[in-house]
């Protein structure tokens, strides 16, 4: 089938950039979205000019390197899929698709489609994790986890960090990510001891970071390729003003790693 | 070249890591921040053993080529971690699994090393489990197991599907935690391009910026290589699209062995390829095989059909029936050569490319009859919703279609007992040495093996070599050092300057398909022969029309790809010299010539060995070193999966 | 000493102040509401009730700083809200297809200045009489004897008149999809995380700001179109 498409092509942080119109006349419907870009890729090379930059590495959904908004949706129009995983036999032939890289002012642009995502791992570097040092713990059975709230966990854990909540959210906020990460972690007994302040110094992090509040559009749950819950954000406000208003004194600042 | 295992053999197995942990030198507390350490790569290896490093006190620079340490590929595997835990008591023991281990891999790892990794198994569990990784759990809140290809015990935890991502984001948090406690820093999108030997010692690493295409070197008392596995040689693999061989190519280049680069691991149950423009294979969790039936149509006419109009008579189960004890969980390398042998037979089904049919089914129907649809999709959901986004085809109605893919590489650097390559100061840990798996890895052993290393066997054996060099005396201007910085800056113009005709990727596929052909599953001394022909001339090809749009400063991705497939394109000669040389079947490698009625034959008298080549030039004959093999605790004898 | 400032700021924080506002201005309108239906009671039963509120004066005084307070943090966390999330967007996409929001979500920019214009205005029109005489009403009367105002013969004249009758009916409209998307949104900014919870708390609200944006609009049309007068 024949595709066209319009896509943002930036040279780097500090350029502007513009749109380019490419148009692919033998897509087949079983090639994955990216395989179509490779062969637009192979074409361009080909012909001496400089291919379009996409983040991409396992190619199967889980590593969250990839991700660029097709036609409005971040990881293109289909439900809980990230582009790597999206077939062309999505489109029909004679599509017109705008290609644009994630915008929030936390991920600039470093070329075409890639952004720099960095901020979402100094969000986890304030916190997202339980201060244990390797070699201390107790047997991994002594500690009993009801399975409702391990599954709830891992429901949370299950996030890829690909930022397509913030590319989603009107607000560009990073909230469904934070959250994510915040709730995996206070819904088990051993994200317990530091729940306030972790919630603390992630949250002021995220703000730090320049992403933007959350409006409960719920735009980022449709575009989360991996369905986390829009209810991970609220429980990261009750933490977070439990903890301001009820909690330790001592609450908050970044964490100190232990 | 010392390629001396260190391991004490002088002692009882059962007391050997203990015995060795308490030989080894200690690094004072206080002298310990005096230290910098490298780690380059980020996946369970090299961020447990920086996030570990850290929390000693050491100063450690850590460095991925993905824009985050968490994007490592150890996030991609699914299927589950082994630990002898026994939790459920079905007679599991540290001893069943060194011995499952050293068995399943065919008797070519040394046994000191599985030893210790069945050893440490327990502690990975508590360790993980304690940094909240959510594992899955039974009603009673207690962890729950279960059996994995290859084994009779239920050791296996497992997160969804999802484990290798849960078990990372564990290691990736602890490293975080210590980039915020100032004892890691973190270079992302950062690949190593070489390693630094200044007078016989591994001091520091060359490497590039990937955002702005900077080269500048790094120096250290010690440099450790986590950076995976070699399975894109064959272009087509489970492996994500940038895992490479260019670090531990290049430490070989500067002087480290390479063991056993023969031994890879395929991959029995894998999508099969469905076009030309197949730019990588998915993996589907080998916990498939535990309810999944696998069968082909006995008549190579009924091969056409749609698969409920072939009689239950006419299928063929063909594992159940050809290894009655083990059934469709017998190992990945008796299982991928069993679906090879079937669609050699024109017995394959799907879709045809290049003229054949490459697959074999994985039928679930009897498990949903038997089990319900709920708890089929409880325990398989998000597999069957990926394999259905990736084909368009419902597994819950319509058989799944598989076909065995590479996915692991057994062999790698060669390291000692220590986790020490041969040049002192160079440490190589999870997939990218050679050590455990011998020439076969058990399923749900790639995740234990990355986190042993990297949590409980590097932090004591880089202290006993640290103990012996005095703290920050590496300079990091010496001579050394300006020419790999200068070597690898020429090579990034000498690929800039070809200006060719051909693809970066048009040469990858080529070699891949070649040695997918001719060094995959089934291999031969012609083919081998024939295979080491060719790469030269398709190296030649590369560096004269090889074509790298862009330039050298800023983000280059087809440049990243060119110097990573120069590199397949020198590793692969090695590899397959290796294969030749291997004149035996064994795990993973299976020549055709040695077999007995299609099952591996081991030739114990004369290859009892690990092969360890040393570097010679490009395009001549690396040198093979022997470290001969002794098994005195599990004794040699022919695999038997009937 | 709770750190009001640093909760204002951060994101959560901000969004909590807007819920906690909105919860109070939520359920003034529903009062109100219920009192104006008074109006379908007749002339007697609305004055009476309007002269039951200014028979405490203390009580309406605090009424009105608690309710003046609230629309003020409302509006300026807003504003504050506003501009993050402006910043957090510097560059807009070509595309926008959104999915998983509902009109009420996006609308609340239109909606908030809407009910804001309104509630100035409601207030010009019918509550404020520095001299007896309200410049934004036609007849504004006092109730004989008293310091209340006449509110039936006040609302009856103005609601009236079409113009001011029909932008009354408009904007109970945008009250009604502000207060939707306050129902949806406001029990999440506090933390309410519970499915069955929130579900419960949110189809109350949602039952409410029916109600609030449904009697006004009736009580306004059934003025407007002479049913009542």
């Amino acid at each position: 089938m024949k595709i066209t498409l319009q896509v943002w092509r930036q040279a780097d942080k500090s350029s502007a950039g513009n749109f380019e119109s490419y148009t692919l006349d033998s897509v087949s419907e079983h090639m994955s979205f990216l395989e179509m870009l490779d062969v637009l890729n192979e074409e361009l090379s080909v012909q001496g000019k400089e291919p379009v930059a996409f983040e991409h590495d396992c190619r199967e959904g889980i590593c969250g390197s990839c991700g660029f908004v097709i036609n409005g949706r971040p990881h293109g129009p289909n439900p809980k899929t990230t582009v790597c995983q999206l077939h062309m036999r999505s489109f029909k032939d004679g599509d017109q698709l705008v290609l644009e890289p994630f915008r929030a002012a936390a991920f600039p642009v470093i070329k075409d489609l890639v952004v720099d995502r960095s901020a979402l791992d100094r969000i986890i570097q304030h916190g997202g994790y339980v201060s244990v040092n390797t070699g201390n713990p107790q047997d991994a059975n002594a500690l009993l986890v009801s399975k409702d709230d391990s599954d709830k966990a891992m429901d949370a854990a299950a996030c890829i960090g690909c930022g397509a909540c913030v590319a989603a959210c009107p607000n560009a906020s990073g909230s469904l990510f934070t959250s994510a990460k915040i709730s995996h972690l206070a819904l088990l007994p051993q994200g317990q001891p530091e729940r306030e302040r972790r919630v603390v110094a992630m949250l002021e992090q995220h703000d730090a970071e320049g992403f933007g509040p959350c409006s409960q559009h719920g735009e980022c749950e449709v575009a989360c390729p991996k369905g986390i819950k829009l209810t991970n954000i609220a429980r990261m406000n009750g933490d977070y003003l439990w903890a301001q208003l009820l909690g330790s004194p001592r609450v908050g600042g970044s964490a100190d790693g232990g | 070249m010392d390629i001396s295992s260190k391991a004490p053999n002088d002692v009882d197995i059962r007391v050997s890591w203990e015995t060795h942990k308490f030989r080894m030198k200690l690094v004072n507390p206080a002298n310990r921040r005096k230290y910098h350490v490298i780690v380059v790569g980020t996946g369970l290896a090299g961020a447990s053993a920086a996030a570990t490093l850290g929390e000693h006190g050491y100063n450690v620079s850590a460095f991925c080529f993905q824009d985050s340490p968490r994007r490592a590929h150890s996030i991609a595997a699914q299927g589950g971690i082994n630990a002898a835990k026994n939790y459920q008591n079905d007679g599991d023991s540290v001893w069943r699994l060194f011995y499952d281990t050293v068995k399943g891999g065919d008797f070519r790892a040394r046994e000191a090393n599985v030893y210790r990794l069945a050893e440490v198994s327990v502690n990975i569990i508590d360790q993980a489990t304690a940094q909240g990784v959510p594992f899955a759990r039974e009603y009673g809140g207690t962890l729950a197991n279960r059996s994995f290809g290859g084994a009779q015990v239920s050791r296996t935890f497992y997160a969804r599907g999802q484990t290798g991502q849960q078990l990372l984001l564990g290691a990736y948090s602890a490293l975080e935690r210590q980039v915020q406690a100032g004892k890691v820093k973190m270079y992302a999108r950062t690949e190593m391009l070489d390693l630094v030997v200044d007078n016989g010692r591994a001091v520091g690493i060359v490497v590039r910026n990937l955002e702005t295409g900077a080269v500048t070197t790094h120096a250290a008392d010690a440099v450790v290589l986590a950076t995976g596995g070699y399975g894109n040689v064959f272009y087509l693999s489970t492996n994500a699209k940038g895992s490479n061989v260019t670090a531990t190519w290049r430490a070989h280049r500067r002087g480290a062995a390479f063991g056993n680069p023969c031994f890879t691991q395929i991959h029995p149950t894998c999508i099969p390829v469905a076009g030309s423009y197949q730019s990588k294979l998915t993996l589907m969790s080998e916990s498939l095989r535990n309810d999944g039936r696998v069968w082909v149509p006995k008549k190579a006419e009924d091969c056409g059909k749609r698969p409920d109009q072939v009689a239950e008579a006419d299928r063929d189960y063909y594992l159940e029936r050809k290894y009655p004890s083990f059934g469709n969980l017998c190992p990945r390398d008796i299982a991928s050569r069993a679906a090879k042998q079937v669609c050699d037979d024109g017995r394959g089904v799907g879709p045809k490319v290049d003229g054949a049919s490459r697959g074999v089914y994985l039928d679930f129907a009897d498990a949903i009859k038997r089990l319900g649809k709920n708890t089929v999709e409880e325990r398989y959901g998000n597999l069957f919703e990926m394999y259905e986004r990736i084909t368009g085809e419902d597994p819950y109605a319509v058989p799944m279609r598989m076909y065995p893919a590479v996915h692991y590489a057994m062999g790698g650097l060669w390291v000692d007992y220590n986790l020490q390559g041969t040049i002192p100061g160079l440490f190589v840990i999870g997939e990218a040495n050679f050590s455990d798996h011998g020439a076969n890895r058990l399923g749900a052993s790639a995740l234990m093996q990355g986190l042993a290393d990297g949590y409980f066997v590097l932090p004591f054996t880089l202290p006993n070599y640290l103990a012996g060099v005095k703290a920050g005396v590496v300079d990091g201007k010496s001579a050394a050092f300006q020419a790999a910085e200068i070597e690898a800056k020429a090579r990034i113009e000498k690929l800039l300057a070809v200006k060719g005709k051909r693809t970066v990727d048009s040469f990858h596929r080529e070699l891949g398909t070649l040695m997918w052909e001719k060094c995959g599953m089934a291999r031969t001394r012609e083919g081998l022969t024939e295979l080491l022909g060719e790469i030269p001339r398709i190296r030649a090809e590369f560096w004269e029309n090889v074509t790298v749009t862009g330039s050298e400063g800023g983000l280059n991705q087809a440049l990243e790809r060119a110097g990573r497939v120069a590199d397949y394109l020198e590793f692969a000669e090695t590899m397959a010299l290796d294969a030749l040389t291997r004149e035996e079947s064994c795990g993973g490698h299976f020549r055709e010539e040695y077999q007995d009625e299609g099952e591996a034959k081991r030739d114990d008298a004369n290859f009892c060995h690990a092969s360890a080549w040393e570097f010679t030039g490009v395009g001549q004959k690396p040198v093979l070193h022997k470290e001969p093999l002794e098994f005195k605790n599990v004794h040699l004898a022919t695999r038997n999966y009937k | 000493m709770i750190d009001v400032g640093r909760i204002w700021r951060s994101s959560a924080g901000a969004k909590a102040v807007m819920a906690v506002s909105g919860m109070i201005l939520f359920g003034f309108t529903v009062v109100h509401m219920l009192g104006n239906l008074n109006v379908f009671l007749g002339r007697e039963a609305m004055n009476d009730y309007g002269a039951f509120l200014h028979e405490v004066p203390d009580l309406l005084l605090v009424t009105r700083v608690v309710l003046l307070t609230a629309l003020v943090a409302h509006v300026v966390t807003n504003i504050k809200l506003m501009q993050d999330s402006a910043k957090a967007r510097p560059q807009a996409y070509k595309v926008v297809t959104p999915k998983g929001s509902t009109l009420y979500s996006r609308t609340m920019r239109i909606s908030g200045p809407i009910v804001l214009t309104f509630i100035v205005l409601h207030l010009l029109n019918l509550t404020f009489h520095p001299v007896g005489k309200n410049w934004l009403h036609p007849d504004f009367r006092l109730q004989a004897g008293g310091h209340a105002p006449d509110a039936f013969h006040n609302l009856t004249t103005l609601l009236s008149q079409p113009l001011w009758g029909i932008f009354y009916v408009l904007a109970n409209l945008g009250l009604g999809l502000h207060l939707f998307h306050g129902a949806f949104a406001m029990f999440r900014s506090l933390g309410v995380s519970g499915d069955r919870q929130l579900g419960s708390a949110r189809m109350a609200a949602t039952g409410l700001a029916v109600a609030v944006s449904g009697g006004n609009v009736l009580l306004a049309l059934a003025i407007l179109v002479g049913l009542v007068k």
